[in-house]
């Protein structure tokens, strides 16, 4: 490091991530093939329920993993069960409802969150301890035991002018809107989503923030141009996991949103398994499916910052 | 710059970890302040830089009072001892965020990092993240950071504690040459008194919140104003026991029980003029074996290369002296040891105060 030229990394200058990485690669982990035996007989499960969903989409009847037709010989190859795309017009406004959903939630909880995770981790005020000590008792606490408090609140916003039940897309943020579900799950994964976020602002040092004050920042300016882009790994997976727990959401839907027709992927699913007509498995393999495409393409964009997570501790500078 | 602390206190809510602190820093001078850690140097550092606010005083900027100042007001540049890089940004990008964030454009921004790139040596290292460089390496581009803006007034907080030791005697040499070179106003904060002693102009001892001693790196050594400055500056620290001193027949004498050690005729009158015991000390380079004096028992010999450091025990009182190694005694010799009369300090016991530099 005394001579800056140079270009090799020398061990020293190699953060040790990287030097506990290349450890993999020497041949006593190479020879081991227990933990790929365990890994194998644990995972064989889980891959076998997923390659049931897709086959069983795909065909008529399924004995086991084996595609059927109604005779019971193999083949019976189908799209039927995928009609649900092209003949029922709802499952296009459930999905965009649903994905309305996990996106505002997803804003609505990572814009709040950051922001209170970095006050409740850097800043000094009243309540500031028994207010994190409420938002741990508020996420321990079932949310079924507010649905009814929460009713009245959403029914009293309903009758809000404008924002109650006029707003377009989200409907507005009353009782059997878009939006005042979006509101009340926003609500209840805030505690979480703060604590989450708290956890990272801490792990950011004090010398860091100095550092930007002295350099010329506001307050507001380090926030936003030094921790916050410090803590991107951990917005990251929150943003991924809100959005997951909004797309698959049922409870707060289900009891906010009165209107069969104008309703989320998880409580489309709940009304094929009705009590009335029999269950065809083969369409809610499909719409199961259907609905975890939007994750897994999420996941597939976003698993970087989501692996970062465990890298980023060790890097140096921070 | 000028920088002034006029009884600059701050108290946390528990604590109070400044109490009182009154100095001056000229301008272009390297100040070091030295102390064991929790004496409060940090702390008189930050309210320096405006992150905290003082609890009582005055933080005085050439005659300007700037107590209320914002971080950002100050234009002071800062090097941290966690570097404090912004880790998603590379070298070039760390450099230049003081700048930008002034909306100052690339056509001065560039040439101004090349330049300082180029004096610290980082001018190839500049589209790498601080995650990629060395130790040394970030420690020069905080650097670079701080003098990008060309502050008043550089502040360091123990820059160099996180680098390996000989890494840390190159970095001292250049941030001297560097700061002496610029003549920029610099306050060095560190625990090593050898890093204090060899970059500063004048040295703040600190101890407990409050200042000990501001005094050349020469004069803290020789003339020591306080037991603690005595002992805490100086390696291994200056021997220390009780004595009374009196004048016999023409001759200053210090003396406990067993031991009579004579005094040099200066010292000797400022320490016979204090009634009651007083506290001698002695650094232990200038002890020394001799046919006559103080007579004791060798109960350790250390060798440290250059030198021998020896503990000698004589009546109940531990000596620790530094030897040439050709004299190397044995454990268990009787020896005799003469203490320069010339470097003797005396401190009254109760308040710790030297009677001799005060």
């Amino acid at each position: 490091m005394s001579t800056p030229g140079t270009t090799t990394p020398t061990t020293e200058s190699l953060p040790p991530t990287r030097r506990n990485r290349s450890r993999w690669t020497d041949s006593e982990y190479r020879a081991s093939w227990l933990p790929i035996v365990i890994l194998v007989v644990v995972s064989v499960p889980v891959v076998i329920g997923y390659l049931w969903l897709i086959v069983s989409t795909l065909s008529d009847r399924t004995h086991g993993l084996i595609p059927v037709d109604s005779e019971g010989n193999f083949g019976g190859f189908t799209l039927r069960n995928w009609s649900f795309l092209w003949e029922d017009p709802q499952i296009w406004t459930i999905t965009l409802n649903t994905f309305l959903l996990a996106t505002g939630l997803t804003v609505g909880v990572v814009a709040v969150s950051s922001m209170a995770g970095y006050a409740l981790s850097r800043l000094k005020f009243p309540g500031r301890r028994s207010l994190l000590a409420g938002m741990l008792i508020l996420h321990a606490f079932p949310s079924v035991t507010l649905l009814i408090s929460i009713f009245f609140v959403l029914r009293w916003l309903r009758d809000v002018p404008v924002v109650g039940s006029d707003l377009p897309l989200i409907g507005g943020i009353g009782y059997n809107t878009v939006g005042g579900v979006i509101l009340v799950s926003v609500a209840l994964q805030l505690p979480l989503g703060i604590w989450l976020m708290k956890g990272f602002f801490d792990g950011v040092s004090w010398d860091m923030e100095r550092a930007a004050l002295i350099d010329g920042c506001s307050r507001y300016q380090a926030w936003r141009k030094v921790v916050l882009p410090a803590v991107r790994p951990g917005i990251a997976a929150l943003a991924i996991f809100t959005f997951i727990v909004g797309w698959g959401s049922f409870l707060i839907p289900y009891t906010y949103l009165v209107d069969p027709t104008n309703n989320v992927i998880a409580v489309y699913l709940n009304d094929l398994l009705g009590p009335t007509s029999p269950v065809n498995f083969g369409e809610l393999a499909a719409i199961g499916l259907f609905q975890l495409i939007p994750v897994l393409i999420f996941f597939f964009f976003t698993q970087e910052y989501l692996l970062n997570i465990f890298a980023g501790g060790a890097k140096g500078g921070a | 710059m000028k920088i002034e602390l006029r009884d600059l206190v701050k108290r946390f809510e528990k604590a109070e970890a400044v109490r009182g602190i009154d100095l001056m820093v000229d301008d272009g001078e390297l100040v070091a302040f030295l102390g064991p850690s929790g004496c409060g140097k940090t702390t008189t550092l930050l309210t320096i830089a405006g992150i905290y606010r003082p609890t009582g005083g005055e933080v005085v900027f050439d005659g300007q009072v700037v107590n209320r100042l914002a971080p950002k007001e100050r234009n002071l540049g800062m090097v941290f001892q966690s570097y404090a890089l912004y880790p998603h940004m590379t070298a070039y990008q760390n450099m230049t965020f003081p700048l930008r964030l002034k909306k100052i454009g690339e056509d001065v921004t560039r040439p101004r990092v090349e330049r300082i790139a180029e004096m610290m040596g980082i001018a190839e290292l500049l589209e790498r993240r601080p995650g990629e460089l060395s130790g040394g390496q970030q420690q020069r581009v905080a650097l670079g950071r701080a003098l990008i803006k060309e502050p008043d007034a550089l502040l360091f907080d123990e820059p160099l504690s996180n680098l390996d030791a000989r890494l840390r005697l190159t970095m001292r040499t250049e941030i001297k040459r560097l700061q002496s070179q610029l003549g920029i106003t610099s306050i060095y904060v560190t625990h090593d008194q050898v890093e204090a002693m060899t970059m500063a102009s004048r040295v703040a001892v600190m101890n407990e919140g409050r200042l000990e001693s501001f005094l050349s790196p020469d004069d803290t050594y020789d003339r020591p104003p306080t037991v603690f400055v005595a002992t805490f500056v100086g390696n291994p620290p200056m021997n220390m026991f009780e004595v009374e001193v009196a004048e016999e027949s023409g001759q200053f004498v210090a003396r406990r029980d067993g031991i009579a050690v004579p005094v040099d005729r200066e010292r000797g009158a400022k320490a016979a003029a204090h009634d009651g015991s007083l506290l001698l000390g002695v650094r232990p380079e200038d002890v020394r074996f001799a046919a006559d004096g103080v007579l004791g028992e060798v109960v350790a010999v250390e060798p440290l290369g250059r030198e021998d450091l020896i503990d000698v025990e004589t009546n109940g009182e531990l000596i620790r002296l530094l030897t040439a190694p050709e004299v190397r005694p044995s454990l268990g010799d009787r020896v005799t040891l003469e203490l320069d009369p010339q470097t003797l300090q005396f401190f009254e016991p109760s308040s710790g105060r030297s009677v001799l530099w005060n």
